[in-house]
């Protein structure tokens, strides 16, 4: 087959994850243009590579997902196996920290998301790379932890404690536009 | 379980992570407290909503025809016309930041008197990167050289043959049976040879040495395969994690490079990358199972 043509293969096991690169590339970088740069050059890398690609039980997606966490990092310049500056979480530290949280812990019984849409975007923007991206992989790639660490190429628990991280930013910064706003309550609490 | 013992596993239970005991664990707690609810409540509606501000994202109709445009051709049609070739695979700014690091311990050396490796420490110190022990320091900062010279101009040393096959024999000759290298072909795991040259990670503290350099096309990723003569300052480094025994000790040196050692008759082994190290440990297995 010639290399420029797309197999049958490529067809069903790479291309039908268009949309979802797509909405991770768009919540990556912010931008549409620069999206649909990411998402092209995802797929061509994917393709060159398609023929050393072996297929497992959790199919194409964390493979994919991959190329374009490294497409992306290499643009903007962030470190792809970074940060050396957040130390690995324990489950007895998540803990720890979360007694320590207290009342900051979002309640998401009293807030109505689809009024925080714009807040959530906002908010995510200002999360560093590495933890927006594992945010996204988390939200929207539907990967388990082990996945999610093969896609970034770190260890399990750098994946956890990035995790945490990233989910306490958002909280206290969704926390914070919910109180400027007044809003907290979708019916009674 | 009580509050206490129960948190440390809401999150994972949120996400779905957690054993099928432990879940049922968590989950009856759950039923007669509030309080935890509300956390596990808070983590899945956030997922849920970044899920559904993502969802709200409509793939532009013309892009499916652009993506496949861009692989008939290898041309990227940029929005709005015009078209670019993909772009080169580059390290950049992590090479980058070496080079100053080479340049900031050079003139360490040059205007602080002293112990060679306390200079290094200094120097490291003021770069701001996150120090973890000298000797591993050293290895990064040479394997960032050579991956920065595959880039620019060429690290295939003109002695050596350009063929992977070719390598071990070619370094017996060099240095008869002082060096005993290896020259593993990895491209089973992606990692393609690219170029192989005689610069050792501490030339100073171990005498000659192999370096062979190996390049993930896909992820641009690079991996430093060095073979040196018995170098046990290594051990002090490190550490040696139950999922690597009994063959190798794994470290972790600046910009988040993993390493793994191992010692084999008169040679040390020492590989680094920006790759995860049990990824590496499982692409050496085999290597270190052969006896070399």
């Amino acid at each position: 087959m010639p290399k420029n043509k797309i197999s049958t293969a490529y067809e069903q096991v790479v291309f039908c994850h268009l949309d979802l690169v797509h909405r991770m590339a768009v919540k990556l970088v912010g931008d549409a243009h620069e999206a649909e740069d990411l998402v092209q050059e995802t797929f061509l890398r994917a393709h060159r590579a398609f023929d050393k690609f072996e297929l497992r039980a959790y199919g194409a997606k964390p493979w994919l997902l991959k190329i374009l966490h490294n497409v992306f990092y290499t643009r903007c310049g962030a470190k792809a196996k970074g940060p050396s500056l957040v130390e690995d979480l324990s489950l007895d530290d998540i803990a720890a920290e979360m007694e320590q949280a207290g009342a900051d812990v979002l309640d998401g019984r009293e807030i109505d998301w689809d009024l925080f849409d714009e807040d959530l975007k906002a908010a995510m923007m200002t999360l560093a790379p590495e933890y927006r991206s594992v945010l996204l992989l988390w939200a929207l790639g539907d990967l388990s932890y082990k996945e999610i660490a093969k896609v970034l190429g770190c260890a399990m628990g750098t994946v956890m404690s990035r995790l945490f991280r990233a989910r306490q930013q958002m909280a206290e910064a969704l926390g914070a536009f919910a109180e400027q706003r007044g809003i907290r309550t979708r019916s009674g609490h | 379980m009580n509050c206490k013992t129960t948190r440390k596993f809401l999150i994972a239970f949120a996400d779905g992570q957690l054993s099928v005991q432990r879940n049922c664990e968590v989950l009856d707690h759950l039923k007669m407290c509030p309080a935890c609810s509300a956390i596990v409540d808070g983590q899945q509606s956030l997922r849920r909503a970044i899920a559904r501000s993502a969802a709200r994202i409509v793939t532009p109709p013309g892009l499916e025809a652009k993506v496949r445009h861009a692989i008939a051709t290898g041309d990227m049609a940029r929005p709005g016309g015009g078209k670019q070739p993909g772009r080169p695979i580059r390290i950049g700014r992590t090479l980058a930041l070496a080079a100053c690091l080479v340049m900031g311990l050079t003139l360490v050396w040059r205007f602080f008197p002293g112990d060679s490796l306390q200079r290094a420490r200094t120097g490291l110190a003021a770069s701001g990167l996150a120090y973890v022990d000298d000797l591993t320091q050293r290895v990064v900062i040479q394997h960032n050289k050579c991956g920065k010279k595959c880039e620019t101009q060429s690290h295939q040393h003109a002695l050596l043959p350009e063929k992977l096959g070719d390598l071990e024999g070619a370094f017996g000759k060099l240095y008869g049976d002082r060096l005993a290298a290896a020259a593993p072909d990895l491209a089973g795991f992606g990692y393609e040879f690219e170029s192989a040259g005689l610069c050792g990670p501490s030339p100073e503290l171990t005498g000659p040495a192999a370096h062979v350099m190996y390049v993930n096309p896909t992820y641009g990723t690079r991996l430093s395969f060095f073979s040196v003569p018995h170098w046990p300052e290594i051990d002090l480094n490190g550490e040696s994690p139950d999922r690597f025994n009994p063959f190798v000790h794994a470290f972790r040196g600046c910009d988040d490079n993993a390493m793994v050692a191992w010692h084999e008759g008169d040679a040390t082994y020492v590989i680094c990358g920006q790759v995860d190290a049990e990824a590496v440990a499982d692409m050496i297995r085999d290597v270190k199972l052969a006896g070399r």
